[in-house]
């Protein structure tokens, strides 16, 4: 029962308290532009939701593999710098062979999701959760009893409902926005801004971190 | 049925009613398409909110310039504050005015060798494939960017952590490479870099400078004040609302240039008396 309360208490934390876009932004530059049309959210929603978690798996298998070839590199900046450059080169074949893939055999129901699939790929948040996995496989490893691919499927799937739920609020927020009657120089992005910087406020009361003002 | 043109196929007989039903339904299909590519063009998700200040300020006839490009990316269209672009790298490591520096130097690079290759390589790609030339483009730029500001700064190119790889997914380099550079000549994509870069740099050393002083009482180092607010202002919420706030400023200080021109180019009325 300990470790499945450890494991709850991990999942709360990386829905609420780490959240991915609240607590570190990430995603904040394809979540501020997106539209309010109620079928671009879903759709974009529901891609940008499905990559993070798989990117999160992807990055688990990459750093097994990268592992094993024993490459040993003084500096850790430079050291994750190569390790993106290659994650990124197989991140690029892997959607390459998709897109052939879904276009050849699912072309009409591919078509309505193929120019946003690009944007949902190659962005902040994707590229962000196996950072984030990164971090936390060793304590998940240590007190909850995850460890591999089961830490990067558990790891990949909350960040990306916590992404869900960030981009649900964000989504409601800027209809309610566009509706208002702003003055003219915070209508817009900058009221945008303003509400995701209320949010992310109010996300990091639910951690627990107090200001010392 | 649509062929490889992603033409409808002409029947070989058909009537003239069914002739003229395809024909509209080319059409729409024509129209659907021409309305996808330029909401693409507007900037890669459908941004149907975010006004671009020149539809609402400047007539279609008025030519792109290098002067009129890089002041476009420096103030009146700055990437960080009217286009969203570039925040999240702002949030994450915009700590001190050091930071910033830093990662302003990083962008500049990548914006402007992203622009040159997109501008002169990109420009036939299909689309699909061409966003994913820019994010491998700067990530292959940044390794030895990145190896050389290492060896310049170590200890603060360490404090990037995660957002040091996100440079290049990051929307400021990508963005400006397929919405701008791609449509463009060589000499105005490298305009646009510099204002871009520019642009997103005194912001980035603003908002550093803001966070440093808040919180260590200091700027780019050297002591001012005594702490102030403590490490809770470098909570991302509180940059959010900075860079809010900073916008609006900048929004409110646009309309009134372009409405000083307007009111100063249109001719003032003189009444003419009869005497």
């Amino acid at each position: 029962m300990t470790e499945i309360g450890r494991i709850i208490s991990y999942a709360l934390v990386l829905v609420f308290a780490e959240n991915i876009l609240f607590s570190r932004g990430l995603g904040s530059d394809v979540v501020l532009r997106l539209s309010v049309n109620p079928k671009d959210f879903f759709r974009f929603g529901i891609i940008l939701t499905t990559a993070t978690m798989i990117s999160s798996v992807i990055g688990w298998g990459f750093s097994a593999v990268v592992s094993l070839l024993n490459v040993d590199i003084a500096n850790p900046s430079l050291r994750l710098l190569l390790r993106t450059l290659v994650y990124l080169i197989c991140l690029s074949a892997l959607y390459v062979a998709f897109d052939r893939f879904m276009n050849k055999h699912f072309e009409t129901r591919y078509s309505r999701f193929r120019k946003a699939m690009p944007i949902a790929i190659f962005n902040t948040a994707v590229l962000g959760a196996p950072a984030i996995l990164a971090r936390m496989e060793i304590a998940l490893a240590n007190t909850a009893n995850l460890n591999g691919f089961l830490a990067a499927l558990f790891v990949g799937a909350f960040v990306s409902i916590g992404f869900l739920i960030a981009v649900a609020l964000m989504s409601e927020g800027i209809k309610q926005i566009e509706s208002m009657d702003l003055p003219y120089a915070f209508s817009g992005l900058p009221a945008r801004f303003i509400y995701i910087g209320l949010l992310a406020m109010a996300f990091s009361a639910i951690s627990g971190r107090q200001a010392d003002f | 049925m649509q062929n490889k043109n992603n033409r409808l196929e002409e029947p070989k007989s058909e009537s003239k009613y069914r002739a003229k039903i395809r024909g509209s339904m080319q059409h729409r299909l024509d129209k659907y398409r021409e309305r996808s590519n330029a909401n693409i063009e507007r900037g890669l998700a459908r941004t149907i909110n975010l006004k671009d200040y020149k539809s609402e300020f400047l007539s279609k006839d008025e030519p792109e310039t290098v002067g009129r490009v890089f002041m476009n990316g420096l103030l009146l269209d700055n990437p960080v504050l009217f286009n969203a672009l570039g925040a999240v790298l702002i949030v994450g490591v915009c700590s001190t005015v050091q930071n910033a520096v830093l990662l302003s130097l990083l962008v500049l690079v990548l914006l402007i060798v992203n622009e040159f290759m997109a501008s002169l390589f990109y420009k036939n790609a299909p689309p699909e494939i061409r966003l994913m030339a820019h994010v491998l483009t700067a990530a292959l730029v940044l390794l030895p960017a990145g190896a050389v500001a290492i060896n310049a700064n170590a200890t603060a190119l360490n404090s990037f952590g995660i957002y040091l790889p996100l440079l290049c997914v990051s929307g400021l380099v990508t963005v400006r490479s397929e919405v701008f550079a791609i449509k463009h000549t060589l000499k105005l994509s490298m305009a646009d870099a510099l204002g871009n870069g520019a642009g997103f740099a005194w912001v980035a050393i603003l908002i550093g400078a803001a966070r440093e002083l808040l919180s260590f009482g200091s700027v780019a180092g050297y002591p001012i004040t005594g702490k102030v607010f403590g490490a809770g202002i470098n909570y991302p919420f509180a940059t959010f609302l900075m860079i809010g706030f900073l916008a609006a400023l900048l929004k409110h200080l646009r309309r009134r240039h372009y409405q000083k021109n307007a009111d100063a180019q249109t001719p003032s009325e003189e009444v003419q008396s009869d005497d």
